[in-house]
């Protein structure tokens, strides 16, 4: 478990458990985060524009991937820094119950 | 000028006024007196009572210093009409002419004239402030405009919870409350919700929304506020208290006493405590199957709004809604439950009830969301729901819907075409601004989250997201180029694992630390309640497992594909090119395997390797397995199961013992030299 596991692992206040469930824990959260990240970012785009984005991954240019995508939707940045911390605060929520 | 009225009221008392209209169009007042008789009364005596001085038109100059205040020992009901009338008076004489037979004829006194004129002047000073109003309106709407537009950014914001399942049951209320109202309107705000979500797609833009509630943000606080409180209430078991109370009274109660009355009511807690294991255990399994119902049917509905067709009839706002509500109600009731459950059990401390919530709250997020993301797949027309739950391709040769490029392309990133490699783990460091050496492959989302200070993981979320990515959404190369479910069909395969409570112990680790006798005794419960609770929760090592054999590429950047295992032991054991030196008995593989209930063909790969100490990576071993998919196209790899196949994908039909037929293990072989495994 590296630096940035134990800063997620103090976060979610999880630090009591033993080590492998901590580390599936954080599995579960990037895992959440990875699907519903993708969803939000799926809706950000039309179907032509998904269709547009298809034909850029075809092309295996990473960077120019990225660009386009940045490009289709302003505010990407934005979404996935706020989905990463709802995705917390969700769990956190669920903790406290 | 004054904004008092003209004149104070007299204090001569009044009966009863009544007015009656004739035919001929004259109005007559009446007073009634104390035997209900009508007296004639003129309009003048009214307003005299009333404080008006009756008389020639004053002039006016400045309103009166008194105001018009209704005598407290009058009758408040004749006050009431008779002011009534008065004021239909002046307002008359607003409308009419000012001729004053006129205004005899209507009963309008030089007073009334007055208060009339006195009433336009004050009229006046409004339209002098005109200019002074409509700055301040300006303003006003400016503030309300730009407190809308936040507000529809927030919307905006919430739509998104709303649509992947991340609000809370009071957002996803008012969230759908205020789409229900949308749907019968124009979409003129929908517009503007878009633009403030940056939404460059027409179809997708928040659909009419009205202002939203200022308690939204704050709600979610509020929750957490409150569900903080039940659980601080709930980290005092109740077993302590109870412990509390009872050395109390032992000490307070000599021993000897023989009046004193013996201690039932711990006997009575204990059957009571006895009886609500009981019943958890035995209705544990229905809640926990009408939950996986709830949220199956809340995410399907979700999924059906979030393809925009779908908005009225089953998939109404109202009906999600109400979808959400029995989700959230049965989850919140299961967990109520399960506190006093876990509670109860002697021993059990706060800790381990919080593990046990912990848990719980990674799994169920886990759970919806990936119940969301398959009825989202679904929705798309292309995928369909299988007898096993799993979702597969409605038919093969389907490119699949643009939707799964997009996540394919999340499962490309930093590798090359499906695979990890030097210069894309260079490329994703670069593209993220992060030097190599920070211990991490870092996908296209890093550099969105790297740019956000408050995220100290963001290495981390990168390299994950990727390796999830990886995991579940690995495209499948080859003929069918179908959006490949395999990694998401292994992980369900874990996840029905888990639903059969066969995961139950792996939760004993929560409680490990404790070395009470006690405990003992507890944990097998602990962990049948927390493994049922779970659900899809603790997978055990698998998963981590899973992970980790894809998180072999070591951060020094080198991007080596080669996988871990022991040095020196090279069982290959084949002859040249890989030709085994007894077919069918490839040195290092033994034909027969167990296989784990759950267990799909990329982990019996794996084990098939680690019979040679080699540790085959995840991806590793979804590529042989996709390499055994061609050249086995029937998926027949076991002698003795068929396999069966999930549309793009083969799966072990069943676990227990079965037998690897000799030629899948001479292609194996082949494959691991060729791949310089070994």
């Amino acid at each position: 478990m590296n630096d940035d596991d134990k800063k997620l692992v103090a976060e979610f206040g999880i630090g009591t458990l033993p080590e492998a469930v901590q580390e599936e824990l954080l599995g579960q959260y990037f895992e959440t985060l990875e699907l519903r990240l993708g969803m939000i970012l799926e809706d950000q785009l039309s179907d032509e524009q998904l269709a547009q984005f298809e034909q850029v991954h075809d092309a295996g240019d990473d960077d120019a991937t990225l660009t386009w995508l940045k490009t289709a939707i302003p505010n990407y940045d934005q979404l996935v820094a706020d989905e990463t911390e709802a995705v917390k605060a969700d769990i956190k929520r669920g903790m406290s119950k | 000028m004054s904004e008092q009225a003209p004149h104070t009221p007299n204090d001569q008392p009044l009966g009863e006024i009544v007015q009656q209209e004739y035919a001929n169009g004259v109005n007559h007042l009446y007073e009634l007196d104390a035997e209900g008789k009508k007296q004639p009364i003129s309009y003048d005596a009214v307003a005299e009572a009333y404080g008006h001085t009756v008389g020639p038109v004053p002039q006016v100059e400045e309103a009166p210093e008194a105001g018009v205040e209704a005598p407290a020992v009058r009758d408040k009901q004749a006050e009431l009409r008779a002011h009534a009338q008065w004021k239909q008076k002046v307002n008359t004489m607003d409308r009419d002419s000012r001729n004053s037979r006129d205004f005899a004829k209507q009963g309008i006194s030089g007073e009334d004239v007055a208060y009339g004129d006195w009433l336009k002047e004050n009229a006046a000073d409004d339209h002098a402030g005109e200019s002074l109003n409509n700055q301040v309106k300006a303003e006003a709407q400016e503030a309300a405009d730009a407190e809308r537009q936040e507000r529809l950014r927030g919307l905006a914001a919430l739509e998104m919870r709303v649509k992947t399942g991340a609000a809370t049951g009071e957002e996803a209320a008012y969230y759908y409350t205020m789409m229900e109202k949308a749907e019968e309107e124009p979409a003129q705000e929908a517009a503007d919700a878009a633009e403030a979500n940056g939404d460059h797609r027409g179809s997708t833009a928040p659909e009419p929304v009205e202002d939203a509630p200022e308690a939204v943000e704050e709600e979610p606080v509020d929750d957490a506020a409150e569900a903080g409180e039940e659980a601080a209430e709930a980290d005092a078991p109740e077993s302590e208290g109870e412990d509390a109370s009872v050395d109390d009274e032992s000490q307070e109660v000599p021993a000897v006493d023989p009046n004193a009355e013996p201690e039932v009511e711990d006997d009575r807690s204990e059957e009571e405590i006895e009886s609500r294991r009981k019943n958890a255990n035995e209705t544990r399994q229905e809640d926990m199957e009408n939950l996986a119902e709830a949220r199956d049917n809340y995410a399907q509905l979700v999924a059906g709004r979030s393809r925009r067709s779908l908005t009225i009839g089953k998939y109404s706002a109202k009906k999600v809604q109400e979808a959400r509500e029995e989700y959230e109600n049965l989850l919140n009731d299961i967990l109520e439950a399960d506190a006093e459950f876990i509670a109860d059990v002697p021993g059990v401390t706060a800790e381990m009830i919080d593990g046990a919530r912990a848990v719980h709250a990674f799994g169920e997020a886990r759970q919806l969301a990936r119940t969301l993301h398959n009825h989202r797949m679904v929705a798309t027309g292309n995928f369909k729901f299988n007898e096993n739950g799993d979702i597969e391709a409605v038919k093969k040769g389907i490119i699949g819907r643009q939707m799964n490029k997009f996540y394919n392309w999340f499962g490309s990133v930093n590798t090359d075409r499906g695979r990890f490699s030097t210069g894309a783990i260079k490329k994703g460091l670069a593209v993220a601004g992060i030097g190599i050496g920070t211990g991490a492959v870092v996908g296209l989302l890093a550099p969105a989250v790297a740019g956000v200070a408050a995220l100290g993981g963001s290495v981390l979320i990168a390299n994950r997201i990727t390796k999830a990515y990886m995991s579940t959404r690995l495209h499948r190369k080859g003929e069918d180029a179908v959006f490949a479910n395999h990694g998401e069909a292994r992980l369900q395969e874990l996840y029905g694992k888990i639903g059969n409570g066969t995961n139950g112990v792996e939760m004993t680790d929560v409680i490990d630390t404790q070395s009470k006798t006690e405990v003992k005794r507890n944990r097998r419960r602990m962990a049948l309640t927390v493994g049922a609770t779970a659900v899809a929760g603790i997978v055990g090592g698998e998963l981590v497992q899973h992970f980790a054999g894809i998180d072999h590429v070591p951060g020094n950047g080198s991007g080596n594909h080669t996988p871990n295992h022991t040095p020196g032991n090279n069982g290959t054991g084949t002859g040249h090119n890989g030709t085994p030196n007894h077919p069918g008995k490839v040195d290092g593989f033994k034909e027969h395997v167990n296989v784990e209930a759950g267990h799909g063909y990329t982990q019996e790969l794996q084990d098939l390797f680690q019979q040679k100490g080699i540790n085959l990576s995840g991806q590793q071993s979804f590529d042989l397995y996709n390499h055994l998919a061609e050249k086995f196209p029937k998926g027949h790899f076991f002698t003795n199961d068929p396999s069966y196949n999930r549309g793009s994908d083969f799966g072990i039909s069943h676990s227990g013992s079965a037998n690897w037929d000799p030629r899948v293990l001479e292609e194996v072989n082949r494959w691991a030299q060729e791949n310089s495994i070994s």
